[in-house]
């Protein structure tokens, strides 16, 4: 057995440990914390945590409680970056055991890593880019432009039911085979294309841990009819002048009737944020 | 194109802020049951089956496979352990085939 909630969730001080930023002057944010908390910048030398007090992790089963606190996770870390630049944002649920002695020893003890960390991450932001296609029209163009799959249709056709039935079967193999190739060049090319303007590139696992449980509205009848499908979803870490250069391919992208993009950002660079502390266990 | 930062765009960010962002592994950190994540209930529901209350892996397992903790190791004794991490594991074979 795993310790209960109540026994390992709630401890005697705390610091909700949002992001880390560049600054030499301690202060309060105007921003409220996670359930209206204050949020007050700490600071050694010219690194600085961004922390709310706390007693106790955030922890819940009511997914839109939180739904509720990761927002308001997000509106901290946006403002941190707004004032400081570019933040080493913190996974929701970070707290640094104690008060913020135990902060300011933190902020001493890994003031290489944060300091390289930021640096790396100045004036850049993450873009978060999601290629979608039109199946139907995809899976139109991939037959029409494929000899091999043009053939098996007309020895389908001139098939007993036998043999139609398994010609069938490889129809549908190849089909889904060329269509898996089209996806992976798709998804090859905008990286490649991107590439230039990019200091990384990382493709993304969009299962979403939290959505499934939130959006239950979006599932109507209507989607069945639907033939658009994800191709790839990357985060791109990449310096903020340069995300009009990445807007403008993608609008090539965009301009394919097949094809649509969904450009947003920029974001607190979540997913190219590295571990703090690794030589520590 | 212009990147947008609309509500939709937030609202779909948020899922990411519970499997992206810097970890911080060291002793300063609250953990439960040693796991610098999330909490016990949440992990639970997010993993939607009552058995990860009881045993609070699988979805450490599915975070890993999800997210940074990618380098995870699996050890078949009573303890599993994962780089930077340790958890006492009454079950460490579920683990592994989860």
């Amino acid at each position: 057995m795993t310790d209960t909630p109540d026994a390992s969730t709630s401890f005697e001080r705390g610091r909700y440990l949002f992001c880390a930023v560049q600054t030499d002057t301690e202060q309060s944010l105007a921003v409220d914390g996670i359930e209206g908390g204050s949020v007050e910048v700490l600071t050694r030398g010219d690194l600085g945590a961004v922390v709310q007090p706390v007693d106790s992790l955030f922890d819940s089963d009511d997914m839109t409680t939180v739904h509720r606190w990761l927002l308001s996770h997000q509106r901290v870390v946006d403002a941190a970056s707004e004032s400081f630049g570019t933040p080493v944002p913190f996974r929701f649920d970070t707290i640094i055991k104690g008060g913020d002695e135990e902060v300011y020893a933190w902020l001493r003890s890994h003031a290489a890593e944060l300091t390289e960390a930021l640096d790396s991450f100045a004036g850049r932001g993450e873009y978060r880019i999601e290629l979608e296609w039109d199946e139907a029209i995809i899976r139109e163009e991939v037959i029409a432009e494929d000899d091999e799959l043009v053939d098996l249709t007309s020895r389908i056709n001139d098939a007993g039911k036998g043999t139609g039935y398994l010609l069938e079967k490889q129809y549908k193999q190849q089909l889904s085979d060329r269509l898996a190739d089209r996806r992976t060049a798709l998804a090859q090319t905008l990286r490649e294309r991107i590439a230039d303007q990019a200091k990384a590139i990382e493709t993304l696992d969009t299962t979403s841990m939290l959505l499934e449980n939130t959006h239950t509205d979006n599932s109507s009848s209507d989607e069945s009819e639907q033939t658009t499908e994800s191709v790839v979803t990357l985060s791109v870490l990449a310096a903020r002048r340069n995300q009009d250069a990445i807007g403008d391919v993608l609008s090539e992208f965009a301009s394919d009737p097949a094809l649509s993009v969904t450009y947003t950002g920029p974001w607190p660079p979540y997913s190219h944020a590295p571990t703090i502390g690794e030589g520590d266990q | 194109m212009k990147p947008s930062r609309d509500e939709h765009a937030i609202v779909d960010l948020v899922d990411v802020l519970l499997r992206e962002g810097a970890l911080l592994q060291a002793d300063v950190v609250v953990t439960v049951a040693d796991i610098p994540l999330i909490g016990l209930n949440l992990r639970a529901a997010l993993a939607g089956m009552a058995t990860m209350t009881e045993y609070g892996i699988l979805m450490l397992c599915r975070i890993a496979r999800l997210g940074r903790l990618n380098r995870v190791i699996f050890v078949e004794s009573e303890e599993t352990e994962y780089v930077g991490i340790r958890i006492p594991s009454p079950h460490p074979r579920m683990c592994c085939e989860s």
